[in-house]
C-alpha cells in the first residue's frame, strides 16, 4: 500500500516541469558516468600502463647503452695501459708465489749489502685492510718472516728499498740489533747485525683467469 | 498559376509533453553527443595505443640487441672490474699502510754504534730498546729519544749496573706519527 502510493507519487513528480527535468539530468549523469566507466577509465588506463611500462623499458635500455659505452671506453683504456697493467699484475700478482718473493727480497738484501739467510712462509688469509672494495675477499695476505744479516745502516738501506718496492711489503714488527750475530754464531764478515721481520706480502685472487 | 496564399493567428497548440517524449529527446540529442564524444575519445586513445605499442615492441627489439652485444662483453667487464678492484685495493696497501725506514733511521741517529748487544723490537706501536752502555750514552739515547717528533711517552724502564763502565738498560717508547707509505713515497 505504501509503494503503491509512492509510485504514484513519483509518477505524479515526474509529470511535473520540474521533474521532468531533474530526470533527465540524473539519465545523463549515469550516462556520462557508465561511459567514463566502462569505456574512457580502461582505455587511458591501458595507455598509462603501458606508457609506464614503456617508460621502464627505456630506463633499462638507456642503463644498458651506457654500461656498452662505458665497456667500450675502458677497453679501449685498457688496451692503452697495458704496461700498467703488466706492472698491476707484476706488483699484486694474481697468484701466490713464494719463490718470485724469496727472489726479490733475496736481490734487495744483495744490493743493499746484506744478506737473507731465512725466510719462513705462512699460510695466506684474506687480508685485513679496511676497504669498500666489493671483491677485497680476494686480496690474501701471505705472513712472511725474514731473517737479514748487515750493518746497521745496510739493513736501514735494505729496509728502505724493501719499503719503496713496487709489491707493497706491510712490516708488521721487527726486531734488530747485534747482540744476535753472535749468539746464533753468524758469519761476522757479512755484518755484525741482524734484522728479523715479519712482513706481510699480498696478492689478489683472480677468478677471471 | 497563382498561388493563394493564407495566414493564420491561432496559436499552436502543443501537446504537453510527456516523460517517454522527453526521453525520446534526450536520447536523439544530449544522449547521441554523449555517444559521439565517448567514441571520438576511444578512437583517439586507440591511436594512442597503437603508437605505444609500437614504441614497446621497438624498445623490446632494442634491448634483446643490446643485451646480445652484452653478453659477449661479459667476460671483458669482469675482466675490467677486477682491474678496477685490483687497483683500488693496490692504492689502499699504499695508503693505508705505515712506512718503518724512517723510524728505523731515526733510531739509527739516536742510538749511537758503542751500545753492545743492542737488541731494538717494534711491535704493536710500541719499541722497545735493550742493551749495555755508558750511563752517559743510556741518558743521550733517552734524551734523544724524548727530543724526537717521531716517539712519544719515552720512558728508561730498567737500568742495572754491570760492575764494571757499562749498565744494562730497557728504554720503551711508543710510535708517533707514524707516517704512511704514501706520505712518504708520492
Amino acid at each position: 500500500m505504501q509503494l503503491k502510493t509512492s509510485t504514484s507519487q513519483l509518477r505524479e513528480y515526474l509529470e511535473t516541469k520540474q521533474g521532468k527535468t531533474y530526470f533527465i539530468a540524473i539519465m545523463t549523469l549515469i550516462t556520462v558516468a557508465v561511459m567514463l566507466v566502462f569505456a574512457i577509465v580502461p582505455a587511458i588506463k591501458s595507455i598509462t600502463d603501458k606508457i609506464a611500462q614503456n617508460e621502464v623499458r627505456r630506463e633499462y635500455l638507456n642503463a644498458l647503452t651506457d654500461k656498452e659505452k662505458n665497456i667500450k671506453e675502458l677497453l679501449i683504456q685498457e688496451e692503452q695501459s697495458q704496461a700498467q697493467i703488466q706492472f698491476l699484475e707484476s706488483s699484486l700478482p694474481s697468484k701466490r708465489n713464494d719463490e718470485y718473493i724469496l727472489a726479490n727480497i733475496g736481490e734487495i738484501a744483495e744490493q743493499n749489502n746484506a744478506y737473507l739467510f731465512n725466510a719462513d712462509f705462512s699460510e695466506d688469509s684474506v687480508a685485513t685492510i679496511e676497504s669498500d672494495v666489493e671483491s677485497k675477499k680476494r686480496l690474501k695476505q701471505v705472513p712472511l718472516t725474514i731473517s737479514v744479516q748487515g750493518t746497521i745502516p745496510s739493513l736501514g738501506a735494505f729496509m728502505k728499498k724493501m719499503e719503496e718496492f713496487p709489491m707493497p711489503f706491510v712490516v708488521e714488527s721487527m726486531i734488530y740489533g747485534n747482540k744476535d750475530v753472535r749468539s746464533q754464531n753468524l758469519p761476522a764478515n757479512r755484518g755484525d747485525s741482524l734484522l728479523v721481520m715479519k712482513i706481510n706480502y699480498y696478492y689478489y685472487e683472480d677468478v677471471t683467469e | 498559376m497563382v498561388q493563394k496564399k493564407g495566414f493564420n493567428l491561432l496559436k499552436t497548440q502543443v501537446e504537453p509533453q510527456t516523460i517517454w517524449t522527453k526521453i525520446y529527446k534526450w536520447t536523439t540529442t544530449t544522449a547521441r553527443a554523449i555517444m559521439v564524444l565517448v567514441e571520438l575519445i576511444i578512437v583517439v586513445a586507440f591511436g594512442f595505443r597503437v603508437v605505444v605499442d609500437l614504441q614497446f615492441k621497438n624498445f623490446n627489439k632494442d634491448i634483446a640487441v643490446k643485451e646480445e652485444i652484452m653478453s659477449v662483453l661479459q667476460e671483458s667487464e669482469t675482466r675490467l672490474r677486477s682491474t678496477q678492484d685490483r687497483i683500488a685495493l693496490y692504492e689502499q696497501l699504499w695508503r693505508n699502510t705505515p712506512y718503518f725506514s724512517n723510524v728505523y733511521l731515526e733510531v739509527s741517529k739516536i742510538i749511537p754504534l758503542t751500545v753492545e748487544e743492542l737488541n731494538i723490537q717494534i711491535v704493536n706501536g710500541e719499541i722497545t730498546i735493550r742493551g749495555f752502555a755508558s750511563t752517559e750514552t743510556i741518558a743521550t739515547i733517552e734524551s734523544g729519544f724524548k727530543n724526537s717528533s717521531l716517539f712519544t711517552q719515552t720512558e728508561l724502564s730498567n737500568i742495572e749496573s754491570q760492575g764494571n763502565s757499562t749498565d744494562s738498560f730497557v728504554i720503551k717508547s711508543k710510535l708517533n706519527n707514524l707516517p704512511m707509505r704514501s706520505e712518504v713515497l708520492f
